[in-house]
């Protein structure tokens, strides 16, 4: 059997033994998820999953340990949203009250640390993929984080925003963790925003999402990463029946971003949609993996996702539809549209298919092109030079994505940062 | 205004030889002149030559306009200098706002001419008034450049950017087709409206039936990549009564059949 891990730097047990003082909830459990990272190693690239992105380097050399580091407002001011919103930020996975605000949560809405809450509750941290390395790390060093819970029936009014920021170029490793539970016919919308304010760290996220029976969750993922820091992340999704889940990412920035989503349509007519749009530059790499389980029958689920590659940067794009055999009138849906800017742009994209149910409607596929040159010519003959013309079509390619994403800051964030991305960006200020 | 003198060209990449062999047209300003030719004479590749679309080699001759070489100029220089093409085939583009296309074409021109921009609010009144004309409705304005628009509104939208624009010399390549007959009329009269003792006019097309309402001051005719035969109005309606065949052989040139079927 060939050797599908990478064993990691003995500096993993002292960055342990120095975060483990901090940690809440029960020692012997964080002991025990720490053993079990160790025993997993990191996955190497013969692991399918991982076939065109290495953490080879996170393997070799273990992140120092996260240090508060002092954030303003005024720093957070361009990734914030404005209006009706209640937000808790996390800054290298320490709580920051001065930056958050969730006083006088709605009725039926409540939010916690996560620190307060696995004190009580050690199940929290129990670990629902017991075979994933980096969710067993992040079970031995989950710290920061919020738990959310929206009581049956509750449409909660005020948009929740949690902030992870990477302050300081120290480089330290956070691993926050977030459990959103949505109650029976409730509804909430959220934003999950991560911002690298340094060149260097390691944010190492695990997110478990359950949406009980007509239940709706709204989550707006933004990503703004910059230099070398990193981002690994993994939703758990798990939607109920008539429930509704819908997601849209926009990832802007970072040397390594990974967006796992491992997603379960538990109950009859559970809807899933995932839009994302990824823009990784010179040096970056983005890496989108997806799997969605039909788990029951009548349940529609879309993914649609867009990547420019801009000169020397690299896309990831790995969606996978399962449909179990009880899952008859499934409508899946699934497509990869990519633009490359440059000859020394990658993108790899796998679409796949398991199907064990014979009434259903599945389709995918994945594109990769360059800029329309009919096109081009076009905006050119009405007298727009070549630049802003690439820049236009490059940021209409985009916008499909863009507009799914719920809040509109987050559109006007999202435009604002593809925008900074690109060559002649600058000339189309008017349309952030 | 416009001078092109023996012009021939290629397509690249395509080993067929040349498709224009030798044209030459002077068009002053004020002028209306209309190119009529079978499919397969060269029309469009006038066109998209003047427009400098990419894929076409100029093998010999020159294309002035106001004594510039068109021929180095970027599209959007041409544009600039004030030529403009309506497209054929108008081309959609997802995501782009109509209104805000026209508007930075607008603005990139007056900028390469040294004018001031124009702000949003002036650029509205232009854009409303000049949309009625040429009968656009308002929500198309909104949407995306040319995306779900029928075949109709396409060529509109050609002649409103025309219209917005203000170019010296417009071509126009094939408006005709495509349109039924009130459409063909509206876009005939946005055409007329922008008819000025200083702006020159190309009309490039199969049929005489554009040229009922849009009335050339001069008719060319293109086959094989020359220009035939010239001459006024009436030319146009004598080739409307003879097609092109009976034409041709009265001036004793051979036309591959298959280009003269349409023609009828």
């Amino acid at each position: 059997m060939p050797v599908r891990r990478i064993e990691p730097a003995a500096d993993y047990g002292r960055l342990f033994d120095e975060v483990k003082g901090r940690l809440a909830g029960d020692p012997r459990r964080r002991e025990a998820s720490f053993a079990r990272f160790r025993e997993l190693g990191f996955p190497n690239q013969r692991a399918e999953a991982w076939k065109y992105t290495s953490l080879k380097s996170l393997a070799e050399n273990a992140p120092p340990a996260p240090a508060p580091v002092e954030v303003t407002l005024a720093d957070l001011e361009p990734y914030l949203l404005t209006g009706d919103v209640k937000r808790l930020v996390f800054v290298n996975g320490f709580m920051a009250p001065e930056l958050s605000d969730i006083e006088g949560l709605p009725a039926g809405l409540t939010v916690a640390s996560f620190d307060e809450r696995v004190t009580h509750e050690g199940a929290l941290l129990a670990d629902a993929d017991a075979e994933r390395s980096l969710t067993a790390l992040n079970a031995a060093m989950a710290h920061g984080g919020a738990v959310v819970e929206v009581a049956d029936g509750t449409d909660v009014s005020p948009t929740l925003q949690l902030v992870f920021v990477q302050a300081g170029d120290a480089g330290g490793m956070a691993n926050p963790r977030n459990v959103v539970r949505v109650g029976a016919g409730a509804k909430l919308t959220m934003a999950e925003t991560w911002v690298a304010l340094g060149v260097a760290g390691v944010t190492n996220v695990v997110n478990d999402f359950d949406v009980a029976e007509a239940g709706e969750l709204t989550v707006d993922k933004l990503q703004f990463g910059r230099g070398r820091a990193t981002l690994i992340g993994r939703s758990a999704m798990r939607v109920a029946q008539e429930g509704r889940l819908a997601q849209t990412t926009v990832t802007a920035g970072g040397g390594l971003v990974r967006n796992e989503t491992f997603a379960r349509l538990e109950g009859p007519k559970a809807d899933l949609d995932l839009n994302g749009a990824y823009m990784p530059v010179k040096g970056e790499h983005v890496d989108t993996s997806i799997r969605i389980e039909h788990r029951a029958p009548d349940c529609p689920s879309n993914q649609f996702y867009k990547g420019i590659l801009a000169p020397g940067g690299h896309g990831v794009f790995a969606g996978k539809i399962f449909v179990d055999q009880v899952a008859q009138r499934t409508n899946a849906y699934q497509q990869n549209d990519n633009l490359m800017l440059a000859r020394d742009a990658e993108i790899d994209t796998k679409p796949e298919l398991e199907i064990y149910a014979d009434d259903v409607k599945c389709s995918h596929g994945a594109t990769v092109g360059e800029l329309d040159d009919v096109g081009l010519f076009y905006l050119r003959s009405r007298g727009i030079d070549k630049e802003t013309a690439q820049a236009i079509l490059t940021f209409a390619f985009a916008g499909e994505v863009i507009e799914r994403l719920a809040h509109e800051d987050s559109r006007h964030q999202a435009r604002r940062a593809l925008l900074a991305r690109l060559a002649g960006g600058e000339k189309l200020a008017e349309l952030v | 205004m416009l001078k092109i003198e023996n012009l021939h060209a290629r397509i690249e990449d395509i080993d067929e030889g040349e498709i224009l062999k030798g044209l030459d047209l002077e068009v002053q300003p004020g002028e209306v002149h209309a190119v009529m030719g079978p499919n397969g004479s060269g029309k469009s590749t006038l066109a998209y030559i003047l427009a400098g679309r990419d894929g076409y080699e100029v093998t010999e001759g020159s294309v002035r306009f106001e004594g510039e070489d068109v021929l180095e100029m970027e599209p959007e220089e041409r544009a600039a200098a004030g030529l403009f093409l309506a497209f054929q085939y108008p081309i959609e583009i997802p995501g782009v706002a109509n209104m805000y296309f026209l508007r930075t074409a607008l603005n990139a021109v007056l900028r390469a001419r040294g004018e001031p921009e124009i702000d949003a609010a002036g650029f509205m009144r232009r854009l409303r008034e000049q949309a009625e004309i040429v009968g656009i409705r308002s929500d198309l304005l909104k949407r995306d450049v040319n995306a779900g628009f029928s075949g109709g509104e396409k060529k509109r939208n050609e002649i409103l950017q025309m219209a917005v624009l203000q170019p010296k010399l417009a071509v126009l390549d094939e408006t005709d087709s495509g349109l039924d007959i009130d459409a063909l009329r509206t876009v005939a009269d946005g055409v007329n409206r922008l008819r000025s003792p200083e702006r020159g006019i190309v009309v490039i097309t199969h049929y005489q039936r554009l040229l009922e309402y849009i009335v050339p001051d001069h008719v060319h005719v293109l086959v094989g990549g020359r220009i035939v035969r010239s001459g006024d109005k009436t030319l146009a309606q004598e080739l409307e009564s003879k097609g092109y065949s009976e034409l041709m052989a009265e001036l004793g040139i051979a036309v591959p059949a298959d280009a003269l079927e349409a023609t009828a």
